[in-house]
């Protein structure tokens, strides 16, 4: 049986020549179409907006909502506590807390420090806007009559 | 885009400058009054800092927010002029901040 199993390595006179996966897909003999990559800088595009909004939705996620209570302030106390929120920013380094409603913003290297800052940032909105209370416009009056209901003076 | 501190003085506050009064308040922060016909209808802040020293967009979007602007590239164009204090002071009519 095994004597008649006989090998015969192909004829360089045959016909059909064996073909390499180059051959089979028709590079030799040229590709009849140009390749344009026009869709390269959009995918970028897109890529990069993509990584921008995972960004910013790992951020909103670490998010904290808190709740400020009392004003670390000699002049100034709080009758009802301030809802705020909270979050770290890698790209300024910083944690924000952020007032909305009022407009308003404090920063900080940590926490407590960013906490302090919106402390203080309230205060001087607060004092800023009294010296001129009777010529506020329609936006600022808003936020004083806002500020006199949550904020009495020691 | 962050944007330094000093441009933001001189680009931002110096463009709403050529339509606004604008008192500079110093307290903590720098504070930036934008009166109108006598009346305070704006007030934006930023913590002190030496020239070199950038506000990254996190607070350019506050910024942004309290200065009634639609999105942190008009802080951008405003400094760098496609946006004019004529513009500003449309979208801040538009807005119902002020009136003629």
């Amino acid at each position: 049986m095994y004597q008649n199993f006989q090998y015969s390595p192909p004829s360089p006179w045959a016909t059909r020549k064996e073909e390499t996966a180059q051959e089979s897909l028709g590079l030799e003999k040229g590709f009849p179409f140009a390749w344009f990559d026009i869709h390269g800088a959009e995918i970028a595009e897109i890529r990069e907006k993509v990584e921008r909004l995972e960004r910013r939705l790992e951020e909103r996620e670490k998010q904290q909502i808190i709740s400020i209570q009392f004003l670390e302030s000699e002049k100034l106390f709080l009758k009802q506590s301030i809802v705020v929120s909270l979050v770290y920013s890698p790209e300024a380094e910083l944690w924000i807390v952020d007032c909305p409603e009022l407009n308003l913003y404090g920063e900080g290297e940590d926490e407590n420090q960013s906490i302090k800052d919106f402390k203080v940032v309230l205060e001087e909105f607060y004092f800023g806007l009294k010296k001129d209370k009777e010529k506020l416009g329609v936006e600022l009056k808003q936020k004083w009559d806002i500020l006199e209901k949550i904020i009495q003076e020691k | 885009m962050p944007m330094k501190l000093s441009e933001f003085k001189s680009g931002v506050i110096g463009k709403i400058k050529e339509k606004f009064k604008v008192v500079e308040r110093t307290g903590n922060h720098i504070y930036y009054e934008i009166w109108y016909k006598g009346k305070k209808i704006k007030e934006t802040h930023h913590s002190h800092g030496s020239g070199g020293k950038e506000i990254s967009d996190d607070i350019l979007q506050k910024i942004k927010r309290q200065l009634n602007l639609n999105k942190i590239n008009q802080l951008h164009d405003l400094k760098n002029c496609p946006m004019t204090a004529e513009d500003y002071f449309n979208l801040l009519k538009q807005k119902n901040v002020i009136s003629d």
